[in-house]
């Protein structure tokens, strides 16, 4: 691994970022999810006092990510825009950052909240093979520089999209025949991820020592249909809880660097929880 | 004039003759003053006629006024008039909106039948209250209004809010010694200060439970010119304890178990009734299960009454209590307040009784008749429980009771108060500081603070940091600041209140019966097919769909309990001294009542291997197992004392050596628990125990753990900034919790100087923490030796530390490093579980 990433992990050629971003080398390909732009603002609209913070931070983060990798192309895993009234917000400070990085690819893979309320997203669709989310409406207010895929897109040898729930095991490209029940990794077998997906905003309680206190922080989450959950990317974004089962994977986002859990780590957890 | 208000002086006189009843001494007293236009605080033991105290003084003043002015309205609107009917005369606050239509029917009871009963008409309105009752009420508003300090600021959203409670005579406080020290308090002491300003003759008057500083309690409702009437019954208490037969040495909390059940059913049996109080719900459960095994004749005669069940269920027991039909009820302190019944025979305690204003109340139950003692009996869970008994009956003896403090300064309850202000009537900023600074919570509140607050919910931040779009409230064409949108009038409504919980999960069967809620934090932990007790019954959990958790009846097997929040209660000061000057005693060789003989032989040993704490000097000691290093402290100051000195004793030592202590603590002392040994000389080292620097020193360590943050899911709520009332929206608790962290996240690091993550700090510093206790503590520390004895093995103090599960991790490494050890460590336990397979 380049030496750069320090705090890194790898998996599968893939480098697990701190920082809650993922980056692929060889496609020269970053991947982050979640974004929620405009959520802040939307708030405010609505009569909730949030500070103004985290449209700007969040394209600095960008920014940081992009010089770090070099990257070509940008792909976000959905939930790039929290609902209609934050696209409008939203909308020039993507012109201004857009312009910052003319030669970058920006693909969005569309997520539930980019399909939400009016001015969607136009999604490229191609006639016979629109999926359930494929009724987009295509309207005025683009965002300039922003190309929107189908909900379900397939990249250099992996299947991007935003909800792994709503897809069946075969669409992931399951080679295996998977099924919730018969799926578990073996334990010691080399995982193969088949997904990236994101949606979930995961987030995992680690215990520490004496059990009283937990550290709650972002994560990667590689499931039992091996699609790898990536944490969310916006500065005002929660998070849900991740209790892994046998065979699942856990990465979690400790600040500056990457840890990857033990194998086990839920199923120990939970035992204790049930005691 | 005068003609009515005699009628109604025979009203009363006749009330009292019908029930063959002599109006006491402090009842006339009480009337004499509200007729002379007085306030104040009325103190009587629980069933001697608080009640009847203040009502009929309300109705003897005010009654004949309201009747002519209703009828002039009446006269004036004309045969279906208007609906703005004049507003009620007066207003009567109860702290449980359960207790309202008890109180109703109390008040209502006093004219049944006579000509004033109809004219005196008294309403409820609270969460409960249907909405047409709630527009019948606001079509001719009643005499007297019962409601709760939650439906009280709803009011005062209205935009009527000056037309309906301008009218108001006087206010009524129920039970104020419930609410003085809480939020909820704080809300109606703002509410108190706005009605006022409205009719600066307002009356007010209080009722309270013995306090320790009821003549502070009547000034903090009612002002400096508060009277304090107390009843000169006085009820002597007698207080004594169940001894197990054989002392345990080595015990830790709740070993007893039900070991005492066999016991208890026996005193029960001699009952004809009883109330047998528990300290948390989940006990209750386990020891209504236990009785009825002990006694299956008791089905049916038996009950189990806590605040999670059904609200029908509660009101049956209640009835049932009431008519005598049953005789044994397993209960918490959801049968503290209130609920008027005929005092029962015989009262128990299991478990620490934690306070003695606590323990008078629940004595109080019993034995009603004039003349008679109350009565309480212990049942100790835990060895050193059986001395709490003697320490209680010291403490009630010498009259030491806990005193309530109102809270200082609670912005999230200022800014609430502002937009429900800003929905009703709206407001002048700088008349409402005026107003504001009269009540006790904000007196001297700086015009700084109360400037942030409104421009918090003005603008979001001060001007230089305003969050551009945000406008809650703004000001309006008449000068004054209101909420200018409706869809944020209506959310504030829906959200008035300072009340936060853990979400509740309904409890229902499969069939429909609905049994009562848990936490949701419970019941997600759960499996499908795992069993729990839930009101007094044995249930499988069948699958958990929005918000509601189905269930059947198990087949009879292992149990998994409720584990409810709470339970967590820490020994009172008062009761923490008693119990000290107990040990004193004994460390002097006094073992004079049955608790203290029976604990001799424990306590023998303690003083063998080690010493007694108690007056003397500060008793440490230090033990080295195989897994570590650790070190025993017995201040007797109660667990939250307890937990912040280690705290912050941990966050001194690590600064001197980096280390990492996990704690453990109880009422008596706590355990640092860590890899190293500490040093005498650390120990002894006066800095180690100096009150300088506690405040930076306890903020360091805390910001080392999430106290902060998790007091500030409560601020979050009461401050507007999370909802969990959106109608046909049941939100999850799980998610506001990730919002109000996020919310604390965001305010972190993009407007740090917001007031409300200081008052989480502080609430921390002050409520979990006891900062002012923590003080009392290292002075008294400071003033004593030091008495180190290091132990071979765990002292009978110390055993019950080491097994206490409650351990507070802390550490001031690197987070990452931390995390690190962590990963390590789980590792090599998953090694170890893997070889063991």
């Amino acid at each position: 691994m380049n030496p750069q990433f320090t705090g890194a992990v790898a998996l599968e050629g893939m480098i697990l970022l701190p920082g809650c971003a993922l980056f692929r080398p060889q496609q020269g390909q970053l991947v982050v999810a979640d974004v929620h732009l405009g959520k802040a603002a939307s708030f405010r609209a609505k009569g909730v006092p949030v500070p103004e913070c985290s449209t700007s931070d969040n394209f600095d983060r960008l920014d940081r990510f992009l010089a770090l990798t070099a990257a070509r192309q940008l792909v976000i895993l959905g939930d790039l825009s929290h609902d209609a009234l934050a696209r409008r917000k939203a909308r020039d400070p993507w012109i201004t950052w857009r312009d910052r990085h003319p030669a970058l690819d920006v693909v969005l893979v569309p997520g539930n909240h980019d399909l939400k309320g009016s001015r969607r997203f136009p999604v490229e669709v191609r006639r016979g093979e629109s999926s359930g989310a494929a009724t987009v409406a295509v309207v005025d207010q683009v965002w300039p520089g922003l190309r929107v895929v189908e909900p379900v897109w397939s990249s250099e040898g992996l299947v991007l999209l935003h909800d792994a729930e709503t897809v069946s095991d075969a669409a992931l490209g399951g080679t295996r025949a998977v099924g919730p029940q018969t799926s578990v990794l073996p334990d010691e077998s080399p995982t193969k991820v088949l997904a990236l997906c994101g949606h979930r905003h995961p987030v995992v309680r680690v215990p520490t020592l004496a059990g009283r206190h937990a550290l709650r922080r972002p994560c990667f989450f590689l499931d039992r249909r091996a699609c790898l959950h990536l944490p969310a990317f916006g500065s005002f974004t929660g998070g849900h809880s991740v209790d892994p089962l046998p065979g699942e994977r856990v990465f979690v986002d400790a600040i500056d660097r990457v840890l990857a859990l033990p194998r086990g780590f839920g199923a120990r957890s939970r035992a204790r929880g049930s005691i | 004039m005068s003609g009515t208000h005699s009628g109604l002086a025979a009203c009363v006189e006749n009330y009292f003759k019908q029930r063959g009843w002599e109006a006491l001494p402090f009842q006339r007293e009480t009337w004499k003053a509200i007729g002379a236009g007085r306030s104040g605080l009325v103190h009587a033991p629980t069933g001697t006629g608080k009640t009847q105290a203040v009502w009929l003084g309300a109705c003897l003043r005010w009654g004949a006024q309201a009747t002519g002015t209703v009828q002039a309205t009446r006269a004036a609107q004309g045969p279906g008039g208007g609906n703005d009917g004049i507003g009620p005369r007066i207003v009567w606050i109860t702290p449980m909106r359960a207790l309202a239509s008890d109180a109703a029917h109390a008040l209502g009871e006093a004219f049944l039948g006579s000509a004033w009963g109809d004219r005196l008409k008294v309403g409820v309105r609270s969460g409960d209250t249907s909405s047409a009752e709630r527009a019948r009420q606001q079509k001719r508003w009643p005499f007297a209004l019962i409601t709760t300090p939650e439906s009280l600021s709803l009011m005062l959203a209205r935009a009527d809010a000056e037309l309906v409670l301008g009218e108001v005579r006087m206010v009524v406080v129920d039970e104020w010694h419930e609410l003085i020290g809480s939020k909820r308090g704080v809300q109606l002491q703002l509410a108190l200060a706005w009605m006022r300003a409205q009719s600066p003759a307002l009356q007010v008057w209080g009722m309270s439970a013995s306090l320790g500083n009821l003549a502070e309690a009547a000034r903090l409702l009612v002002g400096p010119d508060a009277m304090l009437i107390r009843s000169r019954q006085t009820k002597s208490i007698e207080v004594d304890c169940l001894l197990p037969e054989a002392t345990t040495r080595f015990a830790w909390a709740g070993h007893l178990g039900l070991q005492l059940c066999e016991a208890v059913a026996r005193r029960l049996d001699e009952a004809a009734s009883a109330l047998v109080f528990t300290n948390t719900r989940s006990q209750a459960e386990l020891w209504y299960q236990a009785l009825l095994e002990a006694r299956p004749q008791w089905a049916g005669r038996m009950a189990l009454h806590h605040a999670s069940l059904d609200l029908e269920v509660r009101h049956w027991v209640e009835q049932a209590l009431k008519s005598g039909r049953l005789q044994v009820v397993v209960c918490t302190s959801s049968l503290d307040l209130g609920v008027d019944f005929s005092p029962v025979e015989c009262v128990l305690q299991i478990g620490s009784p934690k306070g003695v204003a606590r323990l008078m109340q629940r004595a109080g139950r019993s034995g009603h008749q004039p003349g008679a003692a109350a009565r309480v009996t212990l049942v100790p869970t835990h060895a050193l429980e059986v001395i709490e008994a003697a320490a209680a009956r010291d403490a009630i003896q010498a009259h030491e009771i806990e005193s309530r403090r109102v809270p200082h300064w609670p912005i999230d309850v200022l800014v609430q108060h502002l937009v429900t202000l800003a929905c009703g009537p709206g407001f002048v900023p700088a008349d409402l500081l005026e107003q504001v600074r009269t009540t006790p919570s904000f007196s001297g509140l700086g015009a700084s603070v109360f400037q942030w607050a409104l421009h918090f919910v003005e603008r979001g931040g001060e001007s230089l940091r305003a969050y551009p779009d945000h406008h809650r409230v703004g000001l309006a064409d008449d000068g004054r600041m209101r909420v200018m949108r409706q869809d944020l009038a209506r959310r504030h409504r829906m959200n008035i209140g300072t009340i936060v919980s853990d979400a509740a999960v309904t409890v229902r069967f499969l069939r429909g019966a609905r049994l009562g809620t848990v936490e949701e934090s419970f019941v997600s932990r759960l499996r499908k097919g795992a069993c729990f007790l839930f009101a007094g019954r044995l249930l499988e959990l069948v699958r958990l769909h929005e918000m509601t958790a189905y269930v059947r009846k198990a087949k009879p097997g292992k149990a998994a309990v409720p584990r409810w929040n709470g339970g967590k209660m820490p020994l009172s000061l008062e009761m923490a001294h008693a119990l000290r000057r107990r040990l004193q005693q004994a460390a002097e060789g006094h073992f004079a009542d049955p608790e203290m003989r029976w604990a001799e032989p424990l306590l023998a040993l303690q003083a063998h291997w080690s010493a007694l704490p108690g007056n003397e000097g500060l008793l440490i000691e230090r033990y080295a197992s195989r897994e570590g290093h650790h070190l025993f402290v017995y201040p007797l100051h109660g667990r939250q004392v307890h937990l912040g000195l280690a705290t912050v004793l941990g966050w001194r030592l690590a600064r001197e050596r980096p280390a990492s202590f996990s704690i453990a603590v109880n009422d008596y002392g706590f355990e640092l628990f860590g890899r190293s040994m500490v040093a005498d000389a650390a120990l002894r080292d006066a800095s180690l125990w100096s009150e300088e620097g506690l405040l930076d020193d306890c903020v360091s360590s805390f910001n080392a753990s999430e106290l902060a943050q998790r007091r500030f899911r409560e601020i979050a709520r009461v401050a507007g900034l999370v909802h969990n009332a959106t109608p046909g929206r049941g939100r999850s608790a799980r998610e506001l919790q990730a919002s109000s962290s996020l919310f604390w996240e965001v305010f972190l690091r993009y407007d740090s100087e917001n007031l409300l993550l200081e008052q989480a700090r502080r609430e921390v510093l002050q409520d979990e923490l006891e900062h002012d206790r923590l003080l009392v503590c290292l002075r008294e520390i400071a003033s004593r030796p030091l008495c180190i004895h290091t132990i071979e093995r765990p002292t009978p103090f110390a055993f019950p530390l080491m097994v206490e599960r409650l351990r507070e991790a802390m550490s001031n490494e690197q987070l990452n490093l931390r995390l690190a050890r962590m990963v390590e460590e789980l590792e090599r336990a998953a090694r170890v579980s893997e070889a063991l397979q």
